[in-house]
């Protein structure tokens, strides 16, 4: 028995010394991580005539938790031929981040796709990529009688796969406004 | 035999039919004078259990036979007439039994005691942890291994029925015992707990298959050595003990595969120091890598993975003395199918919609985004200490580090450099403290007790999915049994706490959480050795603490399109596990093994859809928040292996685990389906140097058609049926012992999805695989 105590006591010394209480690692801030929080589109009539739209998603906190705070509908008038720009943004942090930015530079990997309710809105992207495939920050929207829907904005993800096709990758964005044409 | 219709009830009936019908021929009386047999069971006096290998034979004539693994041995076709039976085994003393021989013999049971110094030695078989069995153990030893080797230990292990695969792809699985996995199964790696992420669905166990020699498993809760957690079952995965280690011997494993084009490699070298023979040393490393798998249609794209192990041993025994020091590396990097990474619920839709992937892909080694890195460090210092008339105390402690990385092609990853950081990024430490001490036989009883510790740190970096953590488990435990003759009984009782605080941001407040845990933990099980038959029953409750994530996620489960929901005030779940099986063995023509198990979990920890979905600016996502349940798991298993004709050998074994829960009497999702499967071995050629077997084999995987729809976004897969064959050979090269086994996996190339493959949503399971499988020993 005599050998034993000796070991039991080295590895107890093992034990508390791995247990004994240094503080704890604090794990790092999810809200420091990058997060899209916003998505806002701005409709200027190509003439200059119709008053400008502009039209917001925002939920400060992120997945889940408190709904969003704001998710406007898109009003737009009839017979109209619309430039929108789609802005995406992180507002958790100071000053705000612009993902849409980051999109940008990687437009090769990113398209904005678009399903609308009928006919009497037409959405065409006009700016492209590198490899000369649109990407859709940028598009046109042409209206013609009055009705009223959904339209869904969805910005897929295409790692290197990217050809044009809206199935193809996963969302980074997908989010259904409801839209009116008045 | 094979035609096995796909209709589950008609090939049960068929089988059972078929199965009657051979014994009904087998177990015929035999009329021939001299056509006498003897049929016995080797057991050991002081413990009543099976002695291997020991050699039975007729003095008069100088014949004989060598006991299997369940102490049995067969003499036949001897006159009748007086003999001396001699019964010799190397660590017990030979005994000499006088028959007269008239009419067949059978079951006679022949007791050996232990030579008095090697007491333990003899009960101590390869790194077995336990003396003895009275729980039901399954076990995979030396050609089943070899045969399951090459893939990963998953895949290895599902040669145990009752034993399916919880997996993502083709190269990420993780054990699933009779339906339950991940927290509710623990896993012994080399004495050790496997501790890595693995309440992750997606996260395989990080262990070498090459490792074991051995791998035993234990269903349900049977076992209390290691833990109070052991809801679902036990896994051993024993290495060679190094005090086994007598001579220099080096082992060569390869394996080829032609789906994947994947190759294994596996090299083993062990000997004593020449000068101090007490000194042992083992080397071991594995390589092992895989390109694009396919299915019988299509590439499944970046499917690749490659791993890379070794381990370390030295051991020293002497004496009373036995210590050994231990250090194994893992490193894998897995591919994740591009197909399987959507962003919402209309891109899951959209997927299982399609019959084929979009992603088109060739075949490639390449492992691109997304994909996982995995490290896994373990160390091991043991040292036991035999003390005359008292018994033997171990001590070991064990340091265990595991890394898991997993990359994402996002645009929150992406670094400047065109890099990327990890999405999700966890280091977990572990430290192991096990002391037992086990106690000479006093009369019948022979026990042991001890004490675990295990304290571990969970540190994240990058997204949150789990918090960190530190935690502290504490339990002693006792261990008893009993034997008299043909009937044995073994008890065991332990006492756990479980205590961990954890750190997690909530709206910029660091929240810093205590949650603490105890039970009690309790098995019985008792045996009875009829003629021919064996009877095991055991009752057993286990208890396990919410884990972390059960109480703590919160986010979006990308692989698995949901939004999931901890829940923090979720107590400890317990269960009721009893099962009785009835092992049938008939002069090692025909073995039955058949089980019936009922596990009734109460406080079940489950994930439930919740309603509504929770919105995000990435579109919409099913929210499953983990709430309590009462849940019950029953089911049944048969096993059998019968000799048709000679050697030729049928198995067939099936199994069904129905699960339930009580609280809404609906049917839990995520269960294995029924299955079949059956296989000949037909010996084509069998001298002295060289034997060569030919197997053939298929197998019946029904459709699982009890899961609450409302559970799962898609309906369970089709049922589906593979066929198998292979050669195996056993001969020399260059004197020394080597084996070849070459087969293909699903002959007809089948298409289909497997309930169990968290891919099935995506794509077809892999197609038709070719394989070579090599080993070689040097034995000097």
């Amino acid at each position: 028995m005599k050998t034993i105590i000796p070991i039991s006591q080295v590895l107890f010394f093992f034990f508390f010394l791995s247990s004994c209480d240094k503080a704890p690692t604090i794990p790092p801030n999810p809200n420091e991580e990058e997060l899209i929080t916003t998505l806002q589109i701005t409709f200027i009539d190509s003439l200059g005539i119709a008053p400008n739209v502009v039209a917001k998603y925002q939920d400060l906190d992120g997945d889940g938790g408190n709904a969003p705070l704001l998710w406007d509908s898109i009003k737009l008038q009839t017979n109209t031929t619309y430039l929108a720009n789609i802005v995406l943004l992180d507002e958790t942090k100071m000053p705000a981040d612009t993902i849409s930015n980051e999109v940008l530079d990687e437009a090769v990997d990113h398209l904005f796709c678009f399903e609308v309710p009928d006919t009497n809105c037409v959405i065409t992207r006009t700016d492209k990529d590198l490899n000369n495939l649109e990407i859709g920050l940028q598009s046109t929207w042409k209206t013609k009688n009055q009705t009223s829907g959904n339209v869904r904005i969805l910005l897929r993800h295409q790692p290197g796969i990217k050809t044009g096709d809206c199935s193809l990758g996963a969302s980074d964005v997908d989010l259904i406004f409801g839209m009116k044409i008045e | 035999m094979l035609y096995i219709l796909p209709y589950y009830n008609f090939m049960k009936r068929t089988i059972i039919l078929l199965l009657l019908a051979i014994y009904s021929i087998s177990i015929r009386a035999q009329i021939n004078p001299c056509s006498l047999s003897i049929h016995g069971k080797i057991l050991e006096a002081s413990g009543g259990k099976p002695i291997e290998a020991a050699t039975v034979y007729i003095k008069e004539l100088q014949k004989g036979d060598h006991t299997n693994a369940t102490g049995e041995f067969f003499i036949y076709g001897v006159c009748p007439g007086n003999y001396t039976l001699i019964i010799q085994h190397l660590h017990h003393d030979p005994q000499i039994e006088k028959i007269d021989l008239q009419k067949n013999i059978q079951n006679k049971i022949i007791y050996l005691t232990c030579h008095t110094d090697t007491l333990h030695q003899a009960i101590v078989k390869g790194s077995r942890l336990h003396w003895e069995d009275i729980t039901v153990k399954n076990k995979l030893q030396g050609d089943e291994l070899f045969l399951g080797s090459g893939l990963s230990l998953g895949k290895a292990l599902e040669k145990i029925n009752g034993l399916t695969n919880l997996s993502t792809g083709n190269h990420i699985s993780k054990p699933a015992i009779r339906g339950l996995h991940s927290n509710r199964v623990l896993i012994m790696n080399n004495e050790l707990r496997q501790e890595g992420q693995q309440w992750g669905n997606e996260h395989a166990p990080e262990i070498d298959q090459y490792i074991a020699k051995e791998i035993e498993v234990v269903k349900g809760a049977q076992t209390i050595q290691y833990g109070s957690d052991i809801i679902g079952g036990l896994i051993l995965v024993n290495p060679k003990s190094m005090k086994l280690i007598d001579k220099p011997l080096a082992e060569v494993n390869m394996s080829a595969f032609s789906n994947g084009r994947a190759l294994a490699m596996s090299t083993t070298l062990e000997a004593n120091i020449k000068k101090y023979k007490a000194i042992s040393w083992r080397l071991q490393g594995t390589y092992r890598f895989a390109g694009n798998g396919k299915t019988p249609k299509y590439y499944l794209k970046n499917t690749g993975m490659k791993e890379l192990n070794y381990s370390a041993a030295v051991g020293y025994h002497k004496g009373n003395l036995e210590a050994e020091l231990y250090h194994s590396y893992f490193t894998s990097d897995l591919g994740i199918f591009t197909g399987s990474h959507i962003g919402n619920l209309s891109d899951l839709y959209a997927a299982f919609q399609r019959d084929r992937p979009l992603d088109s892909a060739q075949f490639t080694y390449a492992i691109d985004l997304p994909f996982q890195q995995v490290q896994h460090q373990l160390s091991k210092a043991k040292l036991k200490v035999k003390i005359a008339n008292t018994g033997s105390l171990k001590v070991i402690y064990g340091l265990q580090k595991n890394l898991r990385k997993e990359f994402d092609n996002t645009l929150a990853t992406k670094l400047p450099d065109g890099s990327y950081k990890p999405a999700l990024n966890f280091n977990l430490v572990t430290h192991n403290y096990d002391f037992n001490f086990e106690h000479k036989a006093l009369k019948r009883f022979e026990g042991s007790f001890g004490v675990n510790g295990f304290y571990q740190v969970n540190e994240y970096y990058g997204a949150y999915f789990i918090p960190n953590y530190q935690k502290f488990t504490g339990g002693f435990y006792w261990v008893e049994k009993w034997h008299k003759k043909a009937f044995s009984i073994e008890g065991g009782l332990r006492y756990d706490v479980n205590q961990f605080a954890i750190q997690k941001w909530e709206q910029n407040v660091l929240l810093n959480v205590k949650h603490r845990y105890k039970g009690f933990a309790t098995t019985l099980a008792a045996r009875y050795q009829f003629p021919f038959v064996t009877v095991h029953i055991n009752v057993g409750s286990a208890w396990r603490a919410p884990f972390v994530n059960e109480l703590y996620s919160f986010g979006v489960h990308h692989s698995a399109a949901s939004f999931e929901i901890g829940d923090r005030n979720l107590v400890p779940e317990r269960n009721y596990n009893s099962s009785i099986t009835i092992d049938f063995n008939y002069q090692k023509k025909t073995d039955i093994e058949f089980t019936l198990f009922n596990n009734y979990i109460h406080n079940y920890i489950n994930l439930q859809p919740q309603l509504p979905a929770t919105l995000t600016i990435r579109g919409a996502f099913p929210t499953f928040a983990y709430s309590q349940t009462n849940a019950n798991f029953y089911g049944a298993e048969f096993s059998s292996s019968t000799k048709l004709y000679r050697e030729i050998k049928l198995h067939v074994k099936t199994n069904i685990t129905i699960a339930k829960n009580i609280s809404t009497n609906e049917f839990l999702v995520g269960i294995p389906p029924a299955r079949m499967e059956g296989d000949v071995d037909i010996p084509i050629l069998k001298n002295s140097k060289q034997q060569l077997v030919w197997n053939i084999g298929a197998s019946y995987i029904g459709k699982q058609t009890r899961a609450n729809p409302a559970m799962d976004y898609v309906q369970p897969p089709a049922d589906y049926f593979l066929v198998h064959g292979d050669l195996t050979t056993h001969f020399s090269l260059s004197k020394f012992p080597a084996q070849c086994n070459i087969g293909v996996n699903n002959v007809l190339n089948t298409n289909y999805r497997d309930y169990m493959n968290r891919n099935r949503y995506y794509a077809n399971e892999t197609g038709r695989n070719f394989y070579i499988k090599f080993r070689i020993v040097n034995k000097s």
